[in-house]
């Protein structure tokens, strides 16, 4: 009996998470206001495919990570692989972040789900120019 | 990660190899508890934000040999206070929790997907697998395991986890069998 509550218990907390969209996080400041922008945009250009949008989210020297082997791939190399990339999978949906904003640097966690896949992923954030640019993520 | 039903198989296949069959409830829910307690490392990542390379990440700490030794030092000194401290049997037993605890991370690093295992931790928190990586990794959310996915990975675990342990049980049970059969010839 207890086994079985204890399995009950595990897979009730594994099935929850982070489900509240991004759309309805409040920003506490412009500088949190511009990086949800930028995540929206990163989600519209991943569900609409446009392989263009989402490259000029990125900064020149961001490294990303891809694939369940997670490779950290450069800007150059990652924009390559991108088109083909988002042919092959789902759409996204973006949960409610957590940004910690220091100077012209920050970090975005946040839930995304992806077909069967929901997971943490890390956005590392620059400003440069008074715009934010993605300068890597990790999930 | 390798599914905490396979976990739990585990675990019941190691129970009865190390059981006299003298053994309480406890023991047998302790060893379950043991073989999938890693995972509690979840947690961390579907609701605090802990992402799994982190220290405390899934598949990091938790799934360490140290940890599992100081997890195995916590049962037998919660739930085995009456056996006496280094006595044969205490070792016995923390041995047992040791080996369970620590057989989540060396089976989840036989796994093809997801973050390695940080064997090393605490002293690094570099990720690893085996060479040979057989088994299907299972998904984190309950809705992928129960789709395709989670069937393949059941297959996978059935073949390279389960039937392994079958195999060991029905071993020991025909060695058992065949001690008593010796011994009451003998006797």
């Amino acid at each position: 009996m207890k086994q079985l509550v204890f399995f009950i218990v595990i897979t009730v907390i594994a099935s929850c998470g982070q489900n509240e969209p991004l759309t309805n996080y409040e920003p506490k400041s412009p500088q949190e206001q511009a990086l949800k922008s930028i995540l929206l945009d990163f989600q519209g250009g991943v569900n609409t495919l446009d392989a263009k949008k989402i490259e000029s989210l990125i900064h020149p020297k961001a490294s990303l990570m891809t694939g369940r082997e997670r490779k950290t791939l450069s800007k150059e190399k990652y924009v390559k692989i991108l088109p083909k990339r988002l042919a092959g999978n789902p759409s996204i949906a973006l949960g409610k972040p957590k940004m910690t904003v220091a100077g012209d640097k920050a970090e975005v966690k946040i839930y995304m789900t992806r077909g069967n896949y929901n997971g943490l992923v890390v956005y590392n954030m620059i400003l440069e120019d008074n715009k934010w640019y993605i300068q890597g993520w990790k999930y | 990660m390798a599914t905490i039903i396979t976990h739990s198989v585990i675990a019941l296949s190691s129970s009865y190899s190390f059981s006299s069959g003298k053994e309480s409830l406890k023991f047998w829910i302790l060893s379950i508890a043991c073989s999938s307690l890693p995972d509690a490392d979840v947690i961390g990542y579907r609701w605090l934000y802990i992402p799994s390379y982190h220290f405390f990440g899934h598949r990091g700490f938790f799934h360490s040999p140290v940890f599992a030794a100081l997890l195995s030092l916590f049962i037998v000194c919660i739930f085995y206070r009456k056996e006496v401290i280094f006595s044969n049997q205490w070792w016995k037993y923390v041995l047992y929790f040791f080996i369970l605890s620590a057989s989540h991370g060396l089976l989840d690093a036989l796994t093809n997907g997801g973050n390695g295992i940080a064997l090393l931790s605490p002293i690094t928190n570099e990720r690893y697998f085996f060479p040979w990586t057989p088994i299907e990794v299972s998904p984190l959310s309950i809705k992928a395991f129960f789709s395709q996915r989670g069937f393949t990975v059941l297959i996978s675990e059935m073949i390279w986890i389960w039937a392994p342990c079958l195999l060991f049980i029905i071993f020991l049970e025909l060695k058992r069998r065949k001690y008593k059969y010796v011994k009451g010839f003998l006797l």
